[in-house]
């Protein structure tokens, strides 16, 4: 017993640190206009519909690194809900040796996960992000406020052909060192149509805003 | 260091003893070898005896609803194969009134889909569908763990069934549908028939056959539904305008399309249909005869009539509806009570 206390346990705890400092952060900036996007703050679209978000919530799965079209790393964890107000849902822990020039994720929950029954964590419907009256993820949750005081609620989801929403995103790098992605959202909301201010359902209006999402980060 | 030996030797016995406790909990369920292959996929929510016991007692809890008055067995009783006799639509919190007939529970291990349109596509899930609805149990999921975690039996019975006192909404879910997957009848005398301990009467053998060539198509032997999404023929309600399967996949040719149900226990499960607006079996049987669905009409003269319905009154399951093991667990009269 001497022995791990005196050896073993030290020893132990120091390989937990080197793990630790041979991670890096890789942080996920959710940008309009070139800027992190602020809860609350007004911003302005090509339709000059000003608005404001309250609540960005989104699920990202299957994070996959490549390097000259070689997978190098599979993210461990499978789906990462992203959530604007969880400043720790926006780093994501890579070992910090990893050269990239490519990334590709999905936006959203794949069919499989929506049909396999109760899962915990991010996926655990406590955080909001389960329809409860029709079994399904919502993949990305946007509400907010536009013109003064009208809200507007965006929540995209649906896995069932031909109403699937899952997107995949592909993004490429010039530095093998990134330490960010930057997903934009200026297209989307530069195309939405605030007229239309609730999609809370799967559906056809739920796949157009789910290819203006990934038209807008890819 | 002999000393240490000891104390290790000792360790590993320990931790082998409680591994045969937890193994001894593991528990199956039996059901007849006609039964077709499970749906349900236990390898990921491997049954096991404080599992169920815990998911019986969330079953009966009215903790579950936002007024602590309604649980699942309000319109679920044991008495009625889980069914709401006698009830057109179910009842909900503050006295609400729903918009379908409450169906019974029993065989959910063979069924994919739930709910009338099936909303729901696991069992696990199913649970949330009444728990967050406004007109059933008014409750969020969120309040009712943080409201399970603050009683002074609950931490208790999920640390028994889950090893974790920290109580979380898989394994809510993983214990009610375990506590569902043992509602398994298959003990009525259509049953004891196919095993060859009971032999029909010869107006039940008329109604079997009457039913083979009229009914089985979708209401197939032996769990008596083909798990499909079928038009009944039922117009539509004016006030409650349920459009059914259309409801879930936008598709125009699913509009009125409900989901088969098992023909099982149906001296239990009155009033019929989804919206339930047939009081008697004799009306339902009326209706498939004189209505024309995608050209297939059941035209049964009135003895037909009487045979069929001797038949259906076989697939009634006795011995389910008095299973002790389904009852209100005691455990929770007294806490409820004390």
């Amino acid at each position: 017993m001497i022995v791990f206390y005196k050896f073993l346990f030290p020893l132990l705890l120091l390989s937990s640190n080197l793990i630790d400092n041979d991670k890096k952060e890789l942080v996920l900036e959710l940008n309009i206009n070139n800027k992190n996007i602020t809860l609350n703050n007004s911003y302005e679209n090509i339709n000059i519909n000003i608005f404001k978000i309250n609540k960005l919530k989104f699920y990202i799965s299957n994070l996959k690194f490549y390097l000259k079209d070689k997978e190098v790393l599979e993210y461990h964890k499978k789906h990462i809900l992203i959530d604007i107000e969880n400043e720790n849902s926006l780093k994501i822990l890579i070992p910090n040796k990893l050269r990239f020039d490519e990334i590709t994720f999905n936006l959203g929950v794949d069919e499989e996960t929506n049909k396999s029954g109760a899962k915990g964590g991010d996926l655990d419907p406590i955080n909001g992000m389960y329809w409860t009256w029709n079994s399904g993820y919502i993949n990305f949750k946007v509400e907010g406020i536009y013109k003064g005081s009208n809200d507007f609620s965006y929540h995209i989801g649906g896995f069932m052909k031909p109403y699937d929403t899952i997107q995949l995103i592909k993004m490429n790098f010039h530095s093998l060192n990134e330490n960010k992605i930057v997903l934009n959202f200026d297209e989307f909301f530069n195309k939405i149509d605030f007229s239309l201010s609730e999609i809370l359902s799967p559906g056809e209006n739920a796949v157009k805003l789910s290819t203006l999402l990934a038209n807008s980060i890819n | 260091m002999k000393k240490y030996t000891s104390i290790i030797l000792a360790l590993v016995v320990i931790v082998i003893l409680v591994y045969l406790c937890r193994i001894k909990n593991l528990t199956t369920l039996n059901y007849p070898k006609y039964f077709p292959s499970v749906e349900y996929d236990l390898s990921k929510n491997p049954i096991d005896k404080d599992k169920i016991e815990l998911g019986k007692m969330l079953f009966y809890d009215p903790v579950l609803s936002k007024n602590n008055q309604v649980s699942c067995a309000s319109c679920h009783s044991s008495y009625n194969a889980f069914a709401h006799t006698d009830h057109k639509l179910s009842h909900g919190i503050n006295d609400k009134i729903g918009n379908r007939n409450a169906p019974g529970l029993f065989n959910l291990l063979w069924q994919k889909e739930f709910m009338w349109d099936g909303a729901v596509n696991h069992l696990d899930m199913q649970a949330l569908a009444p728990i967050n609805s406004p007109i059933e149990m008014g409750e969020s999921t969120r309040n009712l763990i943080s409201k399970l975690q603050k009683t002074n039996y609950y931490p208790e019975l999920f640390y028994s069934a889950f090893g974790d006192s920290i109580i979380t909404t898989e394994y809510l879910l993983k214990s009610l549908s375990q506590f569902q997957l043992t509602l398994i009848s298959s003990n009525s005398k259509y049953d004891s028939v196919i095993k060859g301990e009971a032999k029909f009467s010869d107006k039940e053998k008329r109604g079997h056959e009457l039913f083979k060539n009229n009914c089985n198509s979708c209401h197939t032997e032996p769990m008596f539904t083909n798990y499909e999404y079928k038009k009944n023929g039922i117009k539509e309600d004016s006030i409650l305008k349920d459009f059914g399967r259309y409801n879930i996949t936008g598709n125009i040719n699913d509009k009125y399309l409900f989901k088969v149900p098992s023909l099982r226990n149906l001296k239990y499960s009155y009033p019929y249909m989804h919206d339930g607006r047939f009081e008697k079996l004799q009306f339902v049987i009326n209706h498939y005869s004189e209505i024309n669905i995608d050209n297939n009409l059941i035209h049964l003269n009135n003895k037909e009539k009487v045979d069929l319905t001797a038949f259906l009154l076989t697939l009634n399951d006795k011995e389910f509806s008095l299973n002790k093991n389904h009852k209100f667990p005691l455990k929770l009269i007294e806490i409820l009570y004390q």
